[in-house]
């Protein structure tokens, strides 16, 4: 059983869903060790599978398939429940170091972003592909944040204006720039398999990245979000 | 959404004679080609019809024919084929362009061109169920007091929306004439004249009247050595309106300048035709200095509200931008 979740946020869905999947699968693995012990003739501790064979650690001769230890044995069902209120000491921490390289157009107030890198601390990466795709996603919402994104209320009347997904102005496919990722991977004692998050790194960093590279290009310092042309004209401009 | 009955009809006439009667019957009806737009408006609240023509199922109203020196584009021509039409991109590029820039290329494949020029507005108090503003019948244009950060800053008043299309101010400088038909039988007028002021009728962007329906645009094809150029600025890249568009058509030889058409899109409620500046350029060698002077006088009476000043300079720019583009 994995832990109650408030929520999708905190990036926790390997950190606390992991757990619990590995200690279900230990479970699992207990119980075909004692089957298997029952079927040899010996006792658990004396069995080790590998290979999708179970055989007595010192006699590997003696051996069984595991699709025979379990044929007779129906529907094995592991069961755990991991506890996340980890101690203070075991709080991962996550590093990242983005770079942008970014052409302001000083007319428009456009920003085109040229070339992202982004560099993260997730532990050991347990999925290559998913991994890179989170970080990839993370940035664009970054980029969203950082050019258009904003909920915008009208001041007289206290009512927001552009609630729907029209003028919410999400990043489309021209905004989102070929996202380059490294993974400097380390092994995170307390995470799954030594793994640490990855979802919510990508945004924070993007963010703040970007901001800085359009200081770089122009010698302004934007410290309100969304960077919106009209933000970015009066700025150069002036 | 309140519900209504849709009905596909054979024939501009028989559209004509459905709306006629329902107006006779005081119901509400509209047409649709793309619905695109107009099911956006029903969801949103803004218009409740009792009846929904789809226009559709007319057969021979999507079509580009080049014929006698015009370009002939049927009011259901989807913009997505108007900006791949290979004869269109090699000689109206500008309108290749504009249509290539409206809206998302999913909206692109089922809006038409006569529903872009039709558009309402994308004002977000009058899109907002939570405001009975000016232009949908209430007392106010809650621009003024509001936020302000997109809306016009020539030519309007006492409601300060913007025209939304993108292909009206492109077709605008190519002097495209758009034809109508409606219960007095079929009209064709310049394009120029089909959209209407705030101050002459704050309630609607143009000349239709009820029973009348956008059948055809007519575009001159351009004077060979005329370049066109469309500019678009906007937050985002793809599905976002413009915050300053700027449509030019220049006819020059050796960088002299014979004849300049200057429109503008997303500064006025309607495509702004900066007449001044098309008659300073008219004889002008055009270089950096006359195409930023020209965007200096087209920009002369703007009227910027609190939160959008910043369009002055976009779109003088722009203007320069498409001008020195274009020898």
């Amino acid at each position: 059983m994995t832990p109650y979740s408030v929520g999708e946020s905190g990036s926790r869905t390997t950190a606390f869903t992991g757990p619990a999947v590995v200690a279900a699968a230990e479970d699992v693995r207990k119980q075909i060790f004692n089957l298997a012990a029952s079927q040899l003739k010996t006792k658990a501790e004396e069995i080790e599978l590998r290979n999708g064979e179970v055989f007595v650690k010192n006699d590997p001769t003696q051996k069984r398939a595991l699709s025979q230890v379990v044929a007779q044995a129906g529907e094995l069902i592991g069961r755990a429940t991991t506890n996340p209120n980890f101690p203070k000491e075991m709080d991962g921490k996550c590093f990242s170091a983005h770079f942008a390289e970014v052409e302001v157009d000083t007319w428009t107030g456009h920003v085109q972003i040229t070339r992202y890198v982004a560099a993260h601390d997730s532990g050991t990466i347990l999925n290559r592909l998913t991994a890179e795709s989170q970080i990839k996603g993370g940035v664009v919402q970054g980029i969203g944040m950082a050019f258009s994104e904003e909920l915008i209320i009208d001041k007289v009347t206290a009512t927001p204006i552009n609630p729907n997904y029209r003028d919410a102005k999400v990043p489309t496919h021209l905004e989102a720039p070929e996202v380059e990722v490294i993974f400097v991977e380390n092994y995170d004692p307390y995470g799954v398999f030594g793994g640490k998050v990855v979802g919510e790194p990508p945004i924070t960093a993007a963010v703040a990245t970007i901001a800085n590279a359009i200081f770089n290009a122009t010698g302004k310092r934007f410290k309100e979000l969304p960077m919106t042309p009209d933000k970015i004209v009066r700025a150069v401009q002036v | 959404m309140k519900s209504f009955e849709n009905i596909d009809v054979k024939s501009v006439k028989e559209a004509v004679n459905l709306l006629q009667k329902f107006q006779q019957q005081k119901k509400t009806a509209a047409v649709v080609g793309g619905g695109s737009e107009y099911l956006q408006l029903m969801k949103d609240h803004v218009v409740e019809p009792d009846y929904l023509i789809n226009l559709k199922t007319i057969p021979g109203l999507d079509y580009i024919k080049e014929e006698r020196g015009a370009f002939r584009i049927g009011a259901l021509t989807k913009l997505a084929d108007i900006e791949m039409h290979p004869t269109i991109q090699e000689k109206l590029l500008i309108l290749s362009s504009a249509a290539g820039e409206a809206a998302s290329p999913q909206i692109r494949n089922a809006g038409t061109i006569a529903g872009n020029l039709c558009q309402r507005p994308f004002c977000w108090y009058f899109r907002s169920a939570n405001f009975t503003c000016l232009r949908k019948g209430g007392q106010v244009c809650y621009t003024v007091t509001g936020d302000s950060r997109f809306h016009a800053i020539l030519g309007a008043g006492p409601s300060y929306i913007v025209h939304p299309s993108d292909t009206a101010p492109a077709l605008v400088a190519l002097g495209a004439q758009i034809k109508i038909a409606g219960p007095a039988g079929e009209k064709t007028i310049p394009l120029e004249k089909f959209f209407l002021l705030p101050s002459v009728d704050y309630k609607r962007e143009n000349i239709l009247t009820a029973g009348e329906i956008v059948t055809e645009i007519i575009v001159p094809a351009p004077k060979s050595g005329s370049k066109g150029f469309y500019h678009k600025v906007r937050e985002r890249l793809a599905w976002d309106h413009a915050i300053v568009a700027v449509a030019t058509v220049v006819e020059s030889s050796a960088g002299v300048v014979s004849n300049a058409h200057v429109v503008m899109g997303g500064v006025a409620p309607i495509p702004w035709r900066a007449a001044k500046a098309e008659e300073f350029l008219r004889g002008k060698k055009l270089d950096e200095a006359s195409a930023r002077q020209a965007g200096e006088i087209a920009l002369e009476g703007a009227k910027p509200l609190k939160d959008n000043s910043y369009k002055v300079k976009i779109a003088q720019d722009l203007i320069q931008r498409g001008l020195l583009a274009s020898v």
